[in-house]
Formats: C-alpha cells, structure tokens, sequence
C-alpha cells in the first residue's frame, strides 16, 4: 500500500489473516534519535499489530544514502531493520511489526 | 434502467470480471463515450503526485486536460498519476472512443499544500541545568499543532504561544519542537540542547568559613563547570565559558565579614545554589612608634611612644599597656641588669594579632662614679691657685667632673674640669674668693655626675695661706723648724734668695700660717738656714748668705741671723761674720737669757758667735787644731745654758783614715770651750761621711741621767744617736735609710725623758716601695720604741723642734708630725 511521500508498505499473501485498514501518515520530525541521523521524515504506520509474514516497507530518499537502514522504534529505542531490496532510490527493509519508522545512519 | 442494468453499469464501472459473467453487454453505440468516473481524491493534499483512479468506458482513451494520457484500451478501469502544482489543480478527465470521439469531462479539483507552517519560535533555554524539568515555551502558529520531541502537544492547540514542561534526564537532552499542519506539512525544527546535572559543578574551596586573614581582601578561589556564573555578594564575576578555576578578591573590613557565594548555570539564575561563610579580618597592627628613649636610665627607664588604636602594648611578651582607643602610651620599663638591656615592644590588636617588634637598647645605670681626689692634696698647705688632681671614672661616657673650695652650697658654686682618659688636672684659681679666710682649712670639694645624676662627691681640707705664700720648690729649698710647743709651730724657708718664716698660730685644722720675707733683696744665695726659738715664740734664725754685706765677694758666704719675737715678726738682719770667709754651715742655739749661739764652719774653723742685745760678738773657735774636712756643724744649749757643739770632720782623729767622725766640745758662754773635742763616734767607727752624711743634735733636759746631749747621724744606709760619752745606739737598720739624700732630726719628745728621732726613709719600712717617707723613732738614750710612719711623702730635709719633725712634702707644703706619747 502507498503512503505518503512515496513510502511503500507491501505485504506478502498471508501476512494477516483478517483484513485491515492501515495507515501510513507522516510522523514528527521532532523524534529525538540517539546516535542516529535520521534520512528520511519519520512515519508512522499502524495499527501496531503484529503481521504473520514480515512486510517490506520502502521509504523512498531524496539523496542516496548507501549507509542507510531503515529503524522501527521499539521499547529500548530505535532499532535498525535489515535492509532488504526494494525500489531504486528507496531503502527497504522487512518488518513483521508496524510502528514509527525513519530512515537514518548512525551519527558519525 | 432495470436492475440488471444498473448492476452492469456499475460492474462496467468496477471493470470487474463480473461484467462479463452476468452478461453485460455494452449499450448498443451511442454518439461519444460516457463521460468517466472519478474515485474521490484527498483533496486538499500535501502530496504532489496524486492517483486518479476511476472508471471509463471500453474502448476509450483516457484524456486528461485534453491530453490523452491513457490510450485506447478495452479497460473500463483505470489509474492515472498527476503531479500536482502547489495550490489548486484541476483536471478535466474524459475519453475519447476510436472514432475519438470524446466524452464529457468530469472535473476533478485537488489543492496541493505543501507548504509548512511557520516553524515555532522557542524561548531561550539555559544550555545546562540541575533542573529536572525545564520550561519550553515560545509561539507558534496558532492553527498549527505543535510537537515537542515526536509528540504533539495539545495543549497548545488553537494558540499562538506555547507553554509546555519537558522532563530532563541526567545528561544530554534535546528539546525539538516543530508545528505540523493539517496535512501533515511539518515545518522546520527548532532544536535546542539542555544538559542535566544532578548538582551544580561548582566548589568554594577557600576560604574556610570562619577563617582569620590578616590582610584587608580575602581571595576566594574554587571550581565550575562550564556556563557557570559566580556570583559574590551579588555580583557575578566574568564569564569563564570553559569553566575551571575561579578567583575573585573580596575587600573586607576589620571583624567579621559574612560573604555569599552563588553559582547557577548561565540562564538559570533562579536556580542559584549559596554559600555563606564568614571570614574575620584581624589585621596586625602597624608596630609602635617609640619617642627617642633614654641612653641611659636607672633602675627604670619610662618608654613613650605612639601606638595604633585599639591595641594594647606588650613588652617582652607582656602586656603592659590594656587595650585601649588611646594611641599614645607610657610604660615605666624595669631594666633588669646593669648595662645594656634592650626592650621589646609589640602592639596586640583586639583579635590578639601582634605587630613586628621595635626595640631600644637602654643602658641601667645605677652605678655612682668613681672619684678620687689626689691624697697629697689633703691637709696640704695652697695659696690662690690649687692644683686639683684625681681619677673619675664611669660607664656613661658624659660623666661631668666639678670641683669647688668652700663652701660650695650650689651647683653653681662647682666649676667643671677637663678630664683626660679619665684624670683631671686643673688649676683653680682662688684670686677673687673673698669668702675664704687665709690661714683657714678650707674644703676641696670634688663631685663627678654622670648623665643620670648619679654622683659621687669627695672633698679634702686644704690649708689656706693665699696671700703672700711663696712657692715652695723642692728643689733649693731648706726647712729650719722650730716650735714652742704644740700647737704653735714657727718654720723658716730658705728658698735660694730669700728666706721666709711662717708663723702657725694654730693647730689644724683651724690654724694656719702667717709669712713674712725676712731676708732682704739683696740677699743672695741663701744658705741652710736654722732656727732657735724660746718657749715664748722668740728667737733667732741664722743662716749663710752670699752677698756684699756678709763678704767682699760675693760668693764668698757670711753668716746672718734674724731675731724675732714671740709673734713672728722679725728684727732686722744681723751679721754674725761678715768676715768668716765661706761659711758652709751655720746652727743657732737659745740661751736661757733670750740672747743666741750661732755655730759656723768657716775655712774648717768651727765657731761660736754669742749675741748680747742684738749684736754679735766676735766668734770663737770651738775646733782644735786637728779638726779639718768639716762638713756641718750643730750648737745645742744644755742646762746652765752650756753650749754642745758637734760637728762632722775627716781628720783621722780616730786613725782611721777614710771616715768621717762626728766631735764635739763643750762651749760655756762666757768662760769659752772646754779642754778638749770628744770624739762622739769613737766607739762607732765608720759611722759618718763627711759631706753626705748629717748631722743632728739635741741637748738633754739636766735630769736625764745619761748625758747632757744626743748626737745622731747617718751613715751608711744606718742612723745612728751618740750619747755624748755613750755607747752608739741605731735609730733604724740598713734596710730602712736610703745611701745618700737621707736626713735626721733630733728633738726632745713631749715626754721630757725621750728623745724623738726623724729619720727620712727611702727603704722598704714604706711598704716595699723605695718611696721616701718620714719614720720616726722615740724613747731614751738606752732604748728606742718601734718606727712610726710619720709622712709616706717625699720630703726634703726635715727639721725638728721640741716634740716636733717637720718636713717639706714633694709639693713644696710644710708638713709637721707630732709624736705622740705611745
């Protein structure tokens, strides 16, 4: 499903077993990261339910940022999500659990 | 339309399979296609590519604007993406049929907004902060939401302003705000950093609360964090953004000074962490100020000077000045020891602080001068000008020697002397005293002073005879004494041209001298004189002179005699001899009748010249025919006013060659000498020395039984006494008589039965010292008492009356003895 800004979420066939309404809305840019530059604008995606099969989430970038990873916040902070293929000028990452997430590198 | 038709139609819309399963056929072709649906869009939109989705007919080309951005294709669906311009954007969607023609448009209007709100403006927040929650305030656009750090802040909706609390963790934090608007176009964001401390890095290390300085500015030091401001008393001191060491000088007043310290981080200044100390200001007094002391004091010595106020004064770590406003003192200081004692003094403030010391040296001196008055100055015999002779002595340098004769009631009667390496030696000069008496004992005072007025006095009677008192000189001066009896005492000088008799009217100290020159001016080289005096003061002196009226030549020595009466005064000159050629020696003798017996050597001829009211007869020779080498001769009368007549001669009477003998020979007024010249020193052997030796002799009073006269010499260092036809009797041993220079006087003691020898002694019975003195012995003829020291003085020849020796001292003063009875 598109979100805005060109942010893509795709689920794979099974990854709920009932459907749902989700949305992919623009999300503070005032989050405070540590130890992280964020990339991208921060999105929220929800609801935070958790999905059978891991979705790929692709947050498109205005400048290409081959250090990037795509983060989700957890509990303990933001945690960097493997990156997976997706479309070009976008970082993609698999996710089984929806939440806020932003593109970011690691503060040099 | 059926119901069948209505659900084709909308399949037709879905472009679902459906369609054709339920058997939906197009409608039969009609002018142009069906004008398309459009699915609803969001409209306003912050996203600039938006998809049109819908549905058209088959067959159709999609036209948007009037460009053909779908072609012609059998899809009944479709799904288009338009970039939006930012604002309003309409599109005219229709289709177009392969007979192109077009349907009717169906307008779709989206508003693209992309366009952030205004980024909110944040109040300034203090970079550092113990706080645990921080204010975040600021404007924002009012229909913006505001988000702090991911959050939107509701509570600031609808509001221009914000007023929001951020909770702080130790550390780090960040405060992002921005203002997001209804389609999510988030503007810019404003960040600001607060790091959070769990207390303020911040120390005042010095000084300790309570501490005493003694100088007026306390130097507060301590540590700080970065963006921590200082503030003491108030003020803040310069900003050190590295923070690190602080130190700022803080003036103080004496006592107690309470100072605040406060810090806060930069912006927080209602946030301040204080301090309170207090430090005391007891500065040390300046020391005191010492008036010029004393060199010298006595057992206490009164230090002045000027102090600060409000301290006490200590000497030698004792308080002797309490605290006091004052600031002038006076300290009555004990001196310890004699000589140097230095003195501490210290000012002590009221905090007990102690200024350096300043110190004087004063001397403690409780010490009189020593003084000492010449001894020979005492009982001596001055005219107007007295030698003033002594030793002064004392540790203070400014000692002051004066002196005074008389009475000397006042300071101003004393005269000071020049002392020399610690003697004096003046001459006072007595001229314009009116007030002392002449003839009169007369006290010579003498007072050394040192500067503390410590004084040492001494004084001495001297014996005043101011007017006409010659200067007697050792040297060429003869002394003839006479007396008759104590106290009255008759002395002639013979001083080289003149010959002077003084007349003592009194004992001493009360008595004293009258003179008069009884020799005239054309006397010339007056020769020893000798003097004969009667129990009522009258008598004759007669003497050897030189001169035109005595002899043609006049080196040629005649023989003179002056009377006097009972008071002294002299009759004019008589001449003995005028002819007698060069006599040497000359004695006189009293008769009972008042007339004289003047004994001469003249030529070696021993004479006796007899005076009968006034005049002189013609003399007679008393020497025999052997008589040669006489040196000096002695007259005495004895009972029934027989003349003895004793003289020294070399003429080997006794066969012995090399000595001198003394002889005698009676002499009888009127009927002339006897038969024959005794040998006196016939038993004695070399008992005299013809010109170096003397000779004295005293007539016995009628009831000694020994004999009528003594005869007494000197000779080799021995004096001797003869009985006339006696055995030798020594006065003194050879120890005692010095060679040569000695003399001898014989009188008759008080004691009618003694004789009184005065022997001039330069031997050790003085005291080991070869000083001459007089000695003086006394007794009978057959036994002498122990020798008394009469005068430790050196005389010249002494003389000797009744009871009386008489010398004249080294100064030239008469000095008489008086034996007194043992």
């Amino acid at each position: 499903m598109p979100g805005p800004d060109g942010v893509l979420l795709t689920f794979p066939a099974g990854a709920l077993d009932a459907n749902l309404d989700f949305e992919i809305e623009r999300a503070s840019s005032t989050i405070v990261l540590d130890a992280l530059e964020a990339r991208s604008r921060f999105y929220r995606i929800g609801p935070d339910v958790p999905l059978d099969a891991p979705a790929t989430l692709s947050i498109p970038l205005e400048e290409a940022c081959p250090a990037c990873a795509v983060f989700r916040q957890a509990s303990g902070g933001f945690v960097e999500l493997a990156v997976v293929s997706g479309p070009a000028g976008a970082v993609s990452c698999a996710t089984a659990t929806l939440g806020l997430f932003v593109v970011a590198e690691e503060s040099p | 339309m059926s119901a069948s038709r209505s659900l084709c139609a909308a399949l037709l819309l879905a472009s679902t399979p459906l369609v054709t399963a339920l058997g939906c056929e197009p409608e039969p072709s009609i002018p142009g296609p069906t004008v398309p649906r459009i699915a609803d869009v969001d409209s306003p939109t912050n996203q600039r590519l938006v998809t049109l989705r819908g549905t058209k007919e088959s067959a159709t080309a999609l036209v948007i604007n009037g460009n053909e951005v779908l072609p012609l294709s059998e899809a009944v669906t479709f799904e288009v993406e338009v970039e939006l311009d930012e604002g309003g954007n309409v599109f005219l969607v229709s289709v177009a049929d392969a007979r192109d023609q077009r349907s009717g448009a169906a307008t779709v209007s989206i508003t693209l907004d992309s366009t952030p709100p205004d980024a909110p403006s944040l109040d300034p927040i203090p970079p550092r902060t113990v706080r645990a929650q921080i204010a975040v305030t600021g404007n924002k656009p009012a229909d913006a939401v505001l988000y702090m750090n991911g959050d939107a802040q509701p509570a600031a909706n609808g509001a221009a302003s914000f007023d929001l609390v951020h909770a702080l963790g130790l550390g780090d934090n960040a405060v992002r705000i921005s203002t997001m608007d209804a389609l999510a176009n988030e503007s810019a964001i404003v960040e600001a950093r607060v790091e959070r401390f769990d207390a303020l890095p911040f120390s005042l290390d010095a000084p300790l609360d309570g501490s005493i300085q003694t100088v007026s500015t306390a130097t507060l030091s301590g540590t700080r964090g970065p963006g921590v401001t200082v503030l003491v008393n108030g003020a803040a001191l310069a900003d050190d953004v590295a923070g690190g060491a602080w130190t700022t000088d803080v003036p103080l007043t004496v006592g107690a000074n309470t100072i605040v310290v406060g810090a806060h981080f930069d912006g927080e200044a209602s946030e301040i962490e204080e301090q309170t100390i207090t430090v005391h200001y007891h500065p040390i007094p300046d020391p005191p100020a010492l008036d010029a002391a004393p060199a010298r004091a006595g057992a206490t010595v009164t230090i002045t000077g000027t102090k600060p106020a409000n301290t006490a004064i200590e000497r030698g770590g004792v308080e002797v000045v309490p605290l006091g406003p004052e600031t002038t003192f006076s300290d009555d200081a004990p001196l310890a020891a004699e000589g140097t004692n230095t003195l501490s003094y210290v000012a002590v403030s009221e905090y007990d602080q102690r200024s350096s010391a300043v110190t004087v040296d004063v001397i403690r001196d409780t010490t009189a001068p020593s003084l000492t008055l010449d001894p020979a100055l005492a009982g001596s015999l001055v005219g107007d000008l007295i030698d003033v002779a002594g030793v002064a002595s004392d540790a203070d340098p400014a000692l002051v020697v004066e002196v005074c004769v008389g009475t000397c009631a006042l300071d101003v009667d004393f005269a000071p002397v020049s002392l020399s390496g610690g003697a004096f030696d003046d001459i006072l000069d007595l001229a314009a005293r009116a007030d002392l008496t002449d003839g009169a004992y007369a006290s010579v005072h003498a007072r050394a002073t040192d500067s503390l007025a410590l004084r040492t006095e001494v004084s001495v009677d001297v014996l005043l005879s101011r007017a006409s008192v010659p200067t007697l000189e050792a040297a060429g001066t003869t002394l003839a004494l006479a007396s008759t009896g104590d106290p009255f005492v008759l002395a002639w000088v013979a001083i080289e041209t003149s010959v002077v008799v003084l007349t003592q009217d009194e004992a001493p100290p009360v008595g004293g001298f009258v003179t008069e020159v009884v020799s005239d001016p054309a006397a010339l080289a007056i020769g020893a004189p000798r003097i004969a005096m009667s129990a009522d003061g009258s008598g004759f002196v007669a003497f050897a002179e030189a001169s035109a009226r005595t002899s043609s030549a006049t080196t040629a020595r005649g023989v003179l005699a002056v009377p006097f009466d009972a008071d002294g005064a002299a009759a004019p000159l008589v001449v003995v001899d005028a002819s007698g050629g060069d006599a040497v020696a000359v004695d006189v003798a009293l008769l009972s009748t008042g007339e004289a017996a003047v004994a001469s050597v003249v030529a070696d001829v021993v004479r006796v010249s007899l005076s009968s009211a006034g005049a002189f007869a013609a003399p007679v020779a008393v020497s025999d025919a052997t008589t040669a080498g006489v040196t000096d001769v002695r007259v005495v009368a004895g009972p029934d006013d027989v003349l003895t007549v004793a003289w020294i001669e070399t003429s080997a009477r006794d066969g012995v060659l090399d000595d001198a003998d003394v002889v005698a020979r009676r002499f009888t007024p009127g009927v002339g000498p006897d038969a024959t010249v005794l040998l006196v020193t016939a038993t004695g052997g070399a008992f005299v020395d013809a010109g170096a030796d003397t000779l004295a002799l005293t007539a016995l009073p009628a009831s000694s039984p020994a004999d009528v006269a003594v005869v007494g010499t000197i000779n080799a260092g021995e004096a001797w006494l003869f009985s006339l036809g006696g055995a030798a009797l020594a006065v003194s041993d050879t120890a005692r008589i010095s060679p040569a220079g000695d003399a001898l006087a014989l009188s008759l003691a008080p004691d009618p039965a003694g004789v009184l020898a005065a022997v001039l002694d330069g031997g050790a019975l003085l005291g080991g010292a070869p000083a001459p003195g007089v000695v003086a012995v006394r007794g009978d003829v057959a036994s002498l008492g122990a020798p008394l020291v009469v005068s430790t003085e050196a005389s010249s020849l002494p003389t000797a009356a009744a009871g009386h020796v008489g010398f004249v001292d080294s100064r030239g003063v008469i000095v008489r003895a008086l034996l007194e009875t043992p």
